[in-house]
C-alpha cells in the first residue's frame, strides 16, 4: 500500500465522504428523534383546551381546575397561558412564567424567572443581555429584555420560547386575568390517560379537546419518520457511492485472486492471506471511518444544525441545537460500520476467504507477471 | 520403512481445455524423488511437466493417484494442512511470478514473511539466497526494471530462501545464459548435498547433459518415462 499511497488515499477518502454523510444524516435523524422522545417523556399526560366555534379559547383557571380534579385518577393539573406572537425575525412562542414560583428561579433548570418587561428566551431568538420586541394579538407591543436563556441541550423545544412575566403574556395574547390557555393534566398511571377520557370531557361545561401524551408522541413520531424518510433520500447517493467503492473492490478481485494465489503457493496459509487482507481494509477503512465521523459530528453538533437543517429538511429559521447521548452515538457508530465499514471489508477479504478450499493453482492461473 | 522424498503413486491429472473437453495432463504416473537426489524431467511443451510440479507442490491435486511427502499421503490433504506442508516446498514457477509492487528482494522475503522470523532475519536469508545466485546487486531493483533472466534469478532465489527440504524447478534455465546456468548447477549440486529432493523440468540440452543419464526421465503426453 506504501508503495502505491495514491490508491490508498483515494480510496479512504471516498469511504471517509460516503461515511461523513451517511453519518451527517444518521446523526441528524437520531438526535432528533433521542432529544424529542426524552422531553416528551417528561411532557404532562394530558393537555385540555377548550372549543368553540370560532377556535381555541381562553379557560377559566379556577373552574377548570375544580373540574379537572373532581375526576378520579387525575392527580394534579395546572393552568398554562401561552400562545404566538411576531418576533423580530419569524413567529415565537410566548409562555407566562409560573406565578407560583414568584420571582425566583424554575428549580430544576435554575433558570431565572422573569420579572414585568423582562423575558428569559431560547438560544435561536436572541442573546442574554439584548431587547426583544415582540408584536402580538391586535398589534399589541412590548419590548423586554432578555435577562437570560435556555439551555441549548433543550433548544428542540424552547429553541423560539419566549418566558415572560404572566401579565406581560396576558397582555400580549390579550387573554383576561383568571383565565389560561389551556390545562395540563398529571393522571396516576400512565394507562389512565385515555381510560379517564370520557369522564373528563364531561366534566367540562363547555366543550374541550384533549390530547394524551401519546397523541402527542405519535404526532411527533410522525414528524421524525417524516424527517427519516428525508434523510434516507439523502443516503441515497451516499449509499451508491458505497456501492461503487465496493463494486471496484471485488472488480479488483482477479488480481487480488492472483497475489492470493501467489502467497499460497509460497507457503501463505488461508488465515495469514486473510489477516493481511483484512489489516490492509482496516488500514484504509478505519481512518476513513473516524474522520467521516468525527467531520460528520463536528458539522452537525459543533457547528449547529442549522445549515445541515437547512440542507436536509428544508428548516428556514431558527435552527435547534441538538444533542447526541452515548447509547445514541454507539447505535448510531453501528449502523455506519454496517451500512460502510463491513461491506468494504467484506470486499476485500472475501476473495481470501474464498481461497480456504480452492486449489492454488486455480487462483494463479487468473493472472502472471 | 518410510521413503524420505517424494512418491508418486499412479498419479493422474485431467484438465478441461479450452473446448471444454477432459483430457488427461499426467497419465498413472509411478515415481520415486528420493531425499539428496536430484532429478531432471525433459520432454517437449505440453508434455505434462509444469501439471507434475504443480501437483508435487501441492498446487494442484491429483484426479488420482497420490503425492507421498517423506511418507506422508500429502495430496490427500485438506487444504489447510497443505498449506502449511507447501512451508517445506521451494517452487520455481515456469513465470516468474513476481510482485511487481515490491523490490526483488521483497518478492525474495515474501515465503518467510508468515514463518514468525524476526524482520531482520528474513532480510539476511534472503540477501543470502540472492548471494547464492551471485544477483545480490538485484537486491534493491523494481520488479519491472528486471529483465527476463534477472527475474527468473529472483524467483529461485525465493524458493531457496526458505531452505526448502522439496526443492521444485520448472523450466528454471529459460532466460539464462552460460554463467547463469553455472550459478543453478552449483545451487542444485548444494541443494542435493543439504538432503533436500530436487526435481527440475526442462527442455533445454544444456541442463540435460550438465547431469548422469540416470538421473534424467522423459514425459510424453503426461506419461513419465525412466
Amino acid at each position: 500500500m506504501l508503495r502505491r499511497p495514491w490508491d490508498a488515499v483515494l480510496t479512504g477518502a471516498a469511504l471517509a465522504l460516503i461515511v461523513g454523510m451517511v453519518s451527517m444524516t444518521l446523526m441528524l435523524t437520531e438526535s432528533l428523534a433521542r432529544t424529542t422522545a426524552r422531553l416528551m417523556a417528561e411532557a404532562p399526560s394530558l393537555v385540555v383546551r377548550r372549543i368553540t366555534a370560532g377556535g381555541w379559547a381562553p379557560m377559566p383557571e379556577a373552574a377548570s381546575i375544580a373540574a379537572a380534579t373532581s375526576v378520579p385518577g387525575v392527580i394534579h393539573a395546572k393552568s398554562r397561558t401561552w400562545g404566538v406572537v411576531r418576533g423580530p425575525e419569524g413567529v415565537l412562542t410566548v409562555v407566562a412564567s409560573p406565578r407560583s414560583l414568584g420571582a425566583g428561579r424554575i428549580p430544576e433548570t435554575r433558570h431565572r424567572l422573569p420579572g414585568p418587561g423582562q423575558a428569559v428566551v431560547g438560544v435561536g431568538v436572541t442573546p442574554k443581555g439584548t431587547t426583544l420586541r415582540l408584536r402580538g394579538l391586535s398589534d399589541r407591543e412590548k419590548i423586554v429584555d432578555v435577562v437570560d436563556t435556555f439551555e441549548s441541550s433543550a433548544s428542540l423545544f424552547t429553541h423560539d420560547v419566549v418566558l415572560l412575566y404572566p401579565d406581560d403574556t396576558r397582555e400580549l395574547l390579550n387573554i383576561p386575568s383568571g383565565y389560561a390557555s389551556d390545562l395540563v393534566i398529571d393522571v396516576f398511571h400512565a394507562e389512565e390517560e385515555s381510560a379517564i377520557l370520557p369522564d373528563l370531557t364531561t366534566a367540562f361545561p363547555w366543550p374541550v379537546q384533549i390530547t394524551t401524551r401519546g397523541e402527542s408522541m405519535e404526532a411527533v413520531q410522525g414528524g421524525m419518520f417524516r424527517r427519516g424518510s428525508i434523510g434516507s433520500i439523502v443516503m441515497l447517493p451516499a449509499i451508491l457511492a458505497l456501492v461503487l467503492v465496493v463494486l471496484a473492490t471485488v472488480r479488483d478481485r482477479y488480481a487480488r485472486r492472483y497475489e492470493i494465489g501467489l502467497l499460497k503457493a509460497l507457503g501463505w496459509g488461508t488465515g495469514d492471506v486473510f489477516r493481511m487482507s483484512l489489516y490492509r481494509s482496516l488500514f484504509i477503512g478505519v481512518p476513513a471511518a473516524v474522520l467521516g465521523s468525527v467531520v460528520a459530528y463536528g458539522l452537525v453538533f459543533w457547528t449547529g444544525a442549522g445549515w445541515a437543517g437547512r440542507w436536509l429538511l428544508g428548516w428556514r429559521e431558527l435552527p435547534v441545537h441538538l444533542a447526541l447521548d452515548a447509547s445514541g452515538a454507539a447505535v448510531l457508530l453501528l449502523e455506519v460500520a454496517a451500512l460502510v465499514l463491513v461491506p468494504f471489508v467484506a470486499g476485500v477479504v472475501f476473495p481470501a476467504l474464498g481461497s480456504a478450499s480452492a486449489d492454488v493453482q486455480e487462483f494463479l492461473e487468473t493472472g502472471a507477471v | 520403512m518410510t521413503t524420505k522424498g517424494l512418491v508418486c503413486r499412479d498419479v493422474s491429472l485431467s484438465r478441461r481445455n479450452a473446448e471444454n473437453q477432459e483430457h488427461m495432463v499426467l497419465d498413472g504416473i509411478d515415481a520415486v524423488f528420493p531425499a539428496g537426489a536430484l532429478r531432471v524431467i525433459a520432454g517437449p511443451t505440453g508434455a505434462g511437466k509444469s501439471s507434475l510440479i504443480h501437483v508435487l507442490g501441492g498446487l494442484l491435486r491429483p484426479s488420482s493417484g497420490e503425492v507421498i511427502a517423506d511418507g506422508e499421503p500429502v495430496s490427500r490433504w485438506i487444504s489447510a494442512h497443505r498449506d502449511l506442508w507447501r512451508r517445506k516446498v521451494g517452487i520455481v514457477f515456469q513465470q516468474p511470478h513476481l510482485m511487481t509492487r515490491i523490490t526483488a528482494l521483497e518478492n525474495i522475503m515474501l515465503p518467510l514473511v508468515p514463518r514468525g522470523r524476526p524482520i531482520g532475519e528474513v532480510r539476511s536469508l534472503a540477501l543470502g539466497a540472492l548471494d547464492r545466485l551471485g544477483g545480490i546487486g538485484l537486491a534493491g531493483r523494481t520488479v519491472s526494471s528486471l529483465s527476463g533472466g534477472e527475474r527468473q534469478i529472483i524467483s529461485i532465489a525465493r524458493a531457496v530462501a526458505v531452505s526448502p527440504r522439496f526443492f521444485l524447478a520448472d523450466e528454471p534455465t529459460a532466460h539464462q545464459d552460460a554463467r547463469g546456468l553455472e550459478c543453478l548447477l552449483r545451487l542444485l549440486e548444494e541443494l542435493t548435498e543439504e538432503r533436500a529432493t530436487v526435481v527440475v523440468t526442462t527442455h533445454d540440452v544444456r541442463l540435460k547433459q550438465a547431469f548422469p543419464r540416470e538421473c534424467v526421465s522423459g514425459i510424453a503426453n503426461g506419461t513419465l518415462m525412466t
